[in-house]
């Protein structure tokens, strides 16, 4: 008897089960045959459960029935159980679910106090592959002077910035760097979820005071989207005893949040207080010359080349952008270049990008035409709204203006508003000041194309 | 309802797939390249996260099972989670999927507004990218939508953000040659031949969605070899009563 009877018996399934259903819960069972028993191993509990509950009764008569056609005596034992097979040999390894490649960074068994350390660092991530611009260079130095000198200066710090921003990297490249100054020190990066469900098994597993003492033992603590301990009363609890007794013995605690600290709903006032109490920084979204950068080094990091006018075009179109969606674009570009051979050139690109560009057009809006303005002046976005009136400041916005009235729907004293409370009649002049501009000057006649290039890709 | 209640229901399903959903049976029509980058994963030098989005009935389903089928076969876990059946399931479906090798995720759209399942993709996804380190070479994270991640309305932005994060791919909708060329691909398979201009005729008088009309296809084929008959117009109107 062997596996090639389940391998029969999975065909014979296939046949009689929706492709859908047999993807789901049939095609993930791993197998294995031992002394007249068949193991069959899912990756959880839920999906053995539901193949017990559905499945079983059909996959026993099939079984018997292919093994009476060999054998009329013979019999065999089923078991499900939970676990993950060895790819190569597709010998499962019989583990429990939760101890599976976890990233609890403790493990304290019931009867041993013993807690194993483990940091969840990833390597990949460091100071040297962030790149550095005007949004993000001050939360750069702070987390690097901390790294030198950790739970002597900023502690805590509180990084703060919408997703895909680089949060998670600096945690990492701080941690990292921690470790590398001194490699006996404890760093642990943990996301909030994560804390929460530790915290949660230890109160199960009765070690709840081994998992706060674990947690104080720390040099230090990194935890990441602290923002989703909202509304967790006993995880904000714990966390509210680890932070004051972290911060107590001077071991440095570093958070993330996707707001500022004062503004996380479902937060106890005492810890988002707390979090205030050292330096909170904002990680803001990148400016065009960091858009290009990382543009060029996340594709450096896959092996391509991408041209500098190449990385313009892209930084320029996609505006309204965190780094994640750069990092797509590349994904993309380097699909398309790998399967035409052909190389990486603007053409190329709008070909890649063709969807992503076109959803970026549909979100063309009053925030982004000012953004895109005062990125190609040079000026700042807070001078859309300001009341400076002095012409290098004056103009661009009243070019925003006239963009702003082109490329969107608003009403003119809408616009108006967005431009720092100005009346509908200084857009109306605005507009005509620049329609005229644009008649008389040709420097003025082609940045306003090429904006509407850039808003409109 | 109760939790425990619904653990255990049946997930309806509206439509049997046909089980010859292989890379070999889908007709490339304008995704050539998409093809290949599925393909090239199964070989383990593709993308490891590729969000691929389209049209009900672009052929979605049949890629995912075709590279699940591939995967399975080479040995290695596979896991399909199909989220338009996420009333049916509790969130435990996500538990350990990051020690799998193949996660395909259909559907993604389905859970759109629901909190708690945008939330458990999210952590799934963050364990997922956590465990790089232990995943063997060529695994890889697949999920399926209708549009791209920041049209189908999850709400969760840090969720949006990581659907963004990899490779994003249309699978453009087969034009009606196309579909012609695909009919006949599938004939072609089942060992049939299925002439240019009763092709047409399927295309001009039935409906257009790919699905009905391989299932015509499949009552076809068992009718010409019950009748021992070539497939021509005459049949074909006979057979489907048109």
């Amino acid at each position: 008897m062997s596996l090639a009877i389940w391998q029969e018996c999975l065909a014979q399934l296939k046949d009689e089960l929706s492709a859908g259903d047999f993807s789901t819960w049939l095609r993930p069972l791993q197998a294995e045959f031992n002394n007249n028993t068949l193991s069959l191993y899912s990756p959880n509990k839920y999906t053995s459960e539901w193949v017990r509950e559905k499945y079983m009764d059909l996959i026993e008569t099939k079984l018997q029935t292919l093994i009476h056609a060999v054998d009329a005596k013979q019999t065999i034992q089923i078991r499900l159980l939970v676990g993950t097979a060895n790819a190569a040999s597709n010998k499962p390894t019989a583990k429990p679910a939760a101890a599976v490649n976890t990233n609890q960074p403790w493990e304290a068994e019931a009867k041993s106090p013993t807690i194993a350390h483990k940091s969840n660092l990833i390597k990949k991530y460091t100071f040297d592959n962030f790149v550095e611009g005007k949004s993000n260079n001050f939360a750069i130095a702070t987390t690097q002077q901390i790294a030198e000198n950790p739970g002597d200066v900023y502690n805590p710090l509180f990084l703060y910035a919408h997703p895909g921003l680089g949060k998670t990297h600096l945690l990492h490249a701080v941690g990292n760097a921690i470790v590398a100054e001194n490699p006996d020190s404890k760093v642990v990066y943990i996301r909030s979820e994560r804390f929460v469900q530790d915290m949660i098994n230890s109160i199960r597993n009765n070690t709840i005071e081994q998992f706060k003492e674990y947690y104080a033992s720390l040099d230090a603590l990194l935890i990441d989207d602290i923002h989703f301990f909202a509304g967790k009363d006993r995880s904000q609890e714990v966390l509210f005893q680890t932070f004051n007794s972290m911060l107590d013995a001077h071991q440095q605690v570093i958070l993330t949040s996707d707001r500022f600290p004062k503004e996380i709903e479902g937060i106890d006032e005492r810890l988002r207080t707390r979090f205030g109490w050292g330096l909170s920084i904002p990680i803001d979204p990148p400016e065009l010359e960091t858009r290009v950068a990382i543009l060029i080094t996340k594709a450096e990091e896959r092996g391509l080349k991408l041209p500098d006018d190449v990385a313009f075009f892209i930084a320029k179109r996609l505006t309204i952008t965190d780094v994640r969606v750069l990092e797509g674009a590349i994904a993309n570009i380097s699909a398309k270049a790998q399967f035409t051979g052909q190389d990486i050139t603007i053409s190329l690109v709008q070909d890649a990008l063709r969807d992503m560009l076109a959803v970026h057009t549909k979100q063309t809006t009053v925030d982004n035409i000012q953004k895109v303005v005062a990125e190609h002046y040079r000026i700042k976005i807070s001078d859309m709204s300001s009341k400076r009136r002095t012409r290098t400041v004056a103009r661009p916005r009243q070019i925003a203006m006239a963009l702003a009235k082109e490329l969107t729907q608003h009403s003119l004293p809408e616009i108006g508003e967005a431009f720092g409370g100005r009346d509908h009649t200084t857009v109306l002049h605005a507009c005509r000041k620049v329609e005229e501009l644009r008649r008389e000057n040709n420097d003025i006649q082609e940045d306003y194309k090429i904006l509407i290039r850039t808003l409109s890709m | 309802m109760p939790q425990d209640e619904l653990r255990f229901q049946y997930p309806l399903l509206a439509l049997k797939f046909p089980d010859d959903e292989t890379f070999a049976s889908f007709y490339p029509g304008q995704n050539a390249e998409l093809l290949t980058l599925l393909k090239n994963s199964v070989v383990g030098i593709g993308e490891p996260i590729l969000y691929m989005w389209g049209e009900s009935g672009s052929g979605r389903s049949h890629l995912l099972h075709a590279l699940c089928s591939e995967i399975d076969e080479r040995g290695e876990s596979v896991a399909y989670i199909p989220l338009h059946h996420h009333r049916s399931m509790t969130l435990d479906i996500f538990e350990n999927m990051e020690n799998v090798t193949l996660v395909c995720i259909d559907n993604v759209d389905a859970i759109a507004g629901n909190k708690k399942w945008e939330k458990a993709l999210f952590d799934f996804y963050n364990r997922w990218l956590d465990n790089k380190e232990h995943r063997v070479p060529g695994a890889s994270l697949v999920i399926v939508a209708s549009d791209l991640p920041k049209q189908i309305g999850i709400e969760l932005v840090d969720l949006v953000s990581r659907l963004e994060w990899g490779a994003c791919h249309h699978l453009e909708p087969l034009t009606d040659e196309e579909k012609l060329g695909a009919l006949q691909l599938r004939a072609q398979l089942k060992g049939m031949r299925l002439p240019i201009d009763v092709g047409r005729f399927l295309l001009n008088r039935l409906s257009r969605e790919m699905c009905m009309l391989l299932n015509t296809l499949d009552q076809l084929d068992n009718a010409s070899l019950e009748a021992k008959r070539k497939l021509t117009i005459p049949f074909v109107k006979d057979v489907l009563r048109l």
